[in-house]
């Protein structure tokens, strides 16, 4: 293969592309869902084929095919599209510098998940169901696991040739409950469960079975709790729920291929710009955010990006201020720096657009318990429902399962159903006034992040500890 | 890109590995193109061509799905014997597993072959040069010019084919003043001469100026004109959360034991119909079902749902034909069609004491599927109204709503309908005036 790769970016060289990447990628998947204590489906998928990437005259031209047999033709239409896209721009592309690397990486895995017996992941889910059903009146169970095997070759013109071996497993379980409405609590967190770059350890490690009961009889409670009052209250977020924080109003602003409004007409551009690095008070001091690509499990971990950039932990916020933003080659070139190794494809298919890796929150100093102990009147909100925020990253709405009361510093045991909390990013940020520590600290994967045209399913990684926020804006459901 | 001859001939081959199993087999190519733009200048374009099948395999009330894009035969006969292994390893069920066996073949291999030519590389290219020579220097454009052509093709071992081939053109823009004030417009078709690239920049370069200076107002309940691709957004989510029998079986929608009643303003009609020919004539579903009309909401009245094959047997009825594939989605309307009014958006302005012009929403979501409560923003020309008057632009809002609410309070529908995208495909809908819609915040 390295042959094959290595001849065809000399054959796009010699065509006039002036610089040229290649990525081959084959891509075994395996979905397991149960639904009401029966299989409901399994579906593995494999795919294969190649995404060609050229300049010429300073323009970008990008082709992929399924058929390996037609490489050279698929380099010709790359450069085709490059050469027409050359004769409407009046500014060329340029590329930070990189270093050219040979490379292996694999993600470290204890057990290959596709080497598990189906019959076992199978019967891990039922049993889960089982454990529902046992503990509460419910209307539905389900449960899924999902597991991903990636083999990426990276070729580029410059020099570098680098494999990569990437796994991803994950899993969740899900239970529902009727009365006035209905309520659905889900484990570990909404929307098919938790996602890391791990084999079918990280699966034991969720401890499904563990969980199962506690949150069917938390759907079954949600059904006769009252709906959360609206009203300004100090929260406690939890992790699961951070993580769609995070991501919303600080992963996506950050991408600096939107500050330059590459994403105007669809995703939407961001409220910062390239000037506030160093200066912007993104929120308080407590607050401390990095971009880990290195971050061992995180859902947005590789050995290298998709320009062959090595994995970096990049300073985002330091102390409040924000320092960084996501970059690739070309965006990195403006702001006269390195790349940060964010530029990555969702598959073969598809052109390395800038996206999150693991944003990570970092630990604060508090225990939970502080956390808590710190708050006269508020709630504890766990596990994302509903996510909203506008095209500059600014107003956001948020919606959790479950909202538990504090009052006078402790939980009270009571709960209230559809919590829904609104803001405005830095307002919010700088709300922050304490962060649980390390022992609290956990790392969720979003395999779903979508952006560009065509759409792009980006895997990122958040990882955070409970945070407190003072006088958030609850309760704006209708 | 497979003709109808050359996907049956492939599905031929793949079916005839079946040996004992029951099997379908959906071919799925794509051809798509993509011209992306920012700051008046192409900075993506990109193209890729994808052939893969999906293979389902029944036995004994057993289901396992295998995708693959090599047509290899030994790598076939190989994914299809493993396959077949582990699907004997399911636990065996109760839940009925068949795969359709009529009618013998439906088939659309129409397609509009101007579309490649007009929106090839070197067009797509053109087109947008020349747009972007027409701005005025203190505008710049972002958006996105799609050629795609796709088809899909269903086969299974009860002996039916069916194929259908599915291109089209989506272009979309947003114009952006020198002072940041944005302006949309966008145009989806299969048919050529329906994208017109020029008189599409206009429209967004005119709502980016009278986009200037936008005021700040406050949140509250407002009266709204909600221009096609802001209804779009609505009914997509509605579609989503509400129209399928499953969710009405999962409790998920706000038509949940309201079937037959009376749940939207008697001026609202919803259908979902391939064979209108301001959608994509897509005549089957990805269970080879053929797809019936549904009168969802017929003046006001909620009268049919979206079924596919496990949720129509659940229900008792026979399926609709509006699988996607996912039984976890169950049926899905592709193709709605809003009813039109007899209003002009000049006449619903000018009829409007008190309200706001809206361009389309960002970022819809859901809050509450049952009581069909969503949330999103304005964005991109939002304007108010006062005494019949656009008087200004305003910043751009949240909102939060009950829409099923909404859809009892739409005062006028203009009799102008245009084609707007949607989760697939695309629709075709009016503008609408709603009364008393609720806004909770201000993006500042």
């Amino acid at each position: 293969m390295e042959k094959i790769l290595k001849e065809l970016i000399d054959y796009a060289l010699e065509q006039g592309a002036d610089y040229a990447d290649i990525r081959h990628i084959e891509l075994e998947e395996e979905e397991i869902r149960t639904e009401d204590q029966e299989v409901q489906s399994i579906n593995n998928k494999s795919d294969k084929g190649a995404g060609i990437r050229v300049l010429v005259n300073g323009a970008w031209g990008f082709a992929a095919t399924s058929d390996l047999d037609n490489l050279e033709q698929t380099a010709l239409k790359a450069i085709r599209i490059a050469v027409a896209s050359s004769k409407v721009n009046r500014n060329p592309v340029d590329l930070a510098e990189k270093e050219v690397m040979d490379d292996f990486y694999e993600t470290p895995i204890e057990r290959d998940p596709f080497e598990v017996p189906l019959d076992e992941k199978i019967e891990l889910l039922l049993d889960a169901e089982e454990k529902m059903v046992e503990a509460a009146e419910l209307f539905q169970t389900g449960g899924s696991l999902s597991f991903r095997k990636e083999k990426k070759i990276y070729c580029d013109s410059e020099g570098s040739y680098l494999v990569q071996k990437l796994y991803e497993s994950g899993g969740g379980i899900t239970a529902k409950a009727v009365g006035d409405d209905l309520q659905v609590r889900n484990y570990p967190c909404g929307f098919g469960g938790n996602y890391s770059k791990a084999g079918y350890e990280f699966i034991e490690e969720l401890d499904l079975l563990g969980h199962a009961e506690e949150i069917a009889r938390e759907a079954e409670a949600l059904t006769e709790a009252e709906e959360i009052p609206a009203g300004k209250y100090d929260l406690v977020i939890d992790s699961s729920q951070m993580t769609l924080q995070i991501h919303e109003s600080i992963g996506h602003p950050i991408e600096l291929d939107r500050v330059f409004g590459s994403e105007a007409a669809f995703a939407g551009t961001s409220f910062l710009e390239t000037e506030m690095a160093g200066e912007f008070q993104y929120g308080s001091e407590k607050v401390n955010v990095v971009a880990d690509a290195t971050c061992p499990g995180g859902l947005g971990s590789f050995g290298y990006d998709d320009e062959g950039v090595p994995a970096q932990k990049v300073k985002i916020i330091e102390d409040g201020i924000l320092k960084n933003f996501l970059t690739s080659r070309e965006t990195a070139f403006e702001l006269d720096e390195s790349s940060g190794g964010a530029a990555l494809a969702d598959g073969w298919s598809k052109l390395p657009l800038i996206r999150m890796t693991n944003i990570n929150l970092e630990p604060g100093d508090y225990e939970f318990a502080e956390l808590i102990a710190g708050i006269d009147y508020g709630f504890y909100l766990k596990n994302n429902r509903s996510w909203s925020i506008d095209d500059l990253r600014l107003n956001f709405q948020f919606g959790c399962e479950i909202a538990y009361e504090i009052k006078d510093g402790e939980l009270t045991g009571r709960i209230f159903k559809n919590p829904v909390y609104t803001g405005s990013t830095p307002e919010f940020w700088r709300s922050c006034d304490g962060i649980a520590g390390e022992e609290d600290w956990q790392l969720y994967g979003v395999p779903n992040c979508g952006k560009g045209e065509p759409m792009q399913s980006g895997h990122v990684g958040h990882g955070s500890a409970p945070a407190r926020f003072k006088n958030v804006q609850i309760g704006v459901d209708k | 890109m497979l003709k109808k001859s050359g996907a049956y001939m492939v599905l031929d081959r793949i079916l005839s590995t079946a040996g004992s199993l029951d099997m379908q087999v959906i071919l799925k190519g794509e051809n798509q193109e993509l011209t992306r733009f920012a700051g008046s200048e192409i900075h993506q374009n990109v193209a890729s061509d994808e052939l893969e099948a999906e293979i389902t395999l029944h036995k004994d009330g057993r289901e396992l799905k295998v995708t693959t894009n090599d047509f290899d035969n030994d790598s076939l006969r190989k994914l299809v014997k493993e396959a077949g292994q582990r699907l004997m390893e399911l636990p065996e069920s109760e839940r009925v597993k068949s795969f359709i066996s009529e009618p013998a073949d439906i088939s659309s291999d129409n397609y509009f072959k101007e579309l490649e030519r007009e929106f090839n590389i070197e067009n797509r290219a053109q087109k947008l040069k020349a747009a972007f020579g027409e701005l005025d220097s203190d505008l710049n454009a972002a958006g996105s010019l799609e050629l795609n052509q796709n088809f899909m093709a269903l086969g299974n071992t009860n002996g039916i084919t069916r194929y259908s081939r599915l291109d089209k053109v989506d272009f979309k823009t947003v114009i952006t003043e020198q002072s940041g004030a944005t302006g949309y417009a966008a145009a989806i078709s299969n048919r050529a001469e329906d994208i017109d690239i020029g008189k599409e920049f206009k429209r967004a370069a005119d709502k980016a100026r009278d986009s200037r200076d936008a005021i700040e107002i406050e949140p509250g309940e407002y009266d709204v004109i909600l221009e096609p691709a802001a209804v779009g957004g609505l009914i997509s989510y509605l579609s989503y959360i509400g129209f399928s029998g499953r969710s009405v079986q999962e409790g998920m929608s706000f038509l949940a034991d309201r079937l037959g009643e009376q749940v939207f303003g008697d001026n609202i009609t919803l259908v979902d119909d391939c064979q209108d020919p301001n959608t994509i004539d897509f005549p089957f579903d990805f269970q080879g079902a053929k797809r019936q009309k549904l009168n969802i909401i017929e003046n006001g009245v909620a009268k049919e749902l979206a079924y596919d094959l496990e949720s129509a047997r659940k229900a008792g009825v026979e399926t609709t034909g509006h699988s996607v594939g996912d039984p976890s989605v169950g049926g899905f309307p592709l193709h709605l069609v809003m009813a039109n009014g007899e209003a002009e958006l000049g006449e619903m302005i000018a009829g409007t004491e008190k309200g706001l012009l809206i361009t389309r929403f960002h970022y819809i979501n859901v809050i509450n599927p049952r009581k069909a409560i969503l949330t999103g923003l304005t964005r991109d020309g939002t304007f108010l109204i006062e005494n019949g008057r656009v008087k200004a632009p305003v910043k751009n809002l949240r909102f939060t709503q009950n829409i099923v609410e909404s859809l009892n309070q739409v005062e006028a529908i203009s009799s102008s309908r245009e084609k707007v995208g949607g989760f697939y495909g695309y629709m075709y809908l009016p503008a609408l005036k709603v009364n008393g819609f609720n806004f909770t915040g201000v993006s500042k």
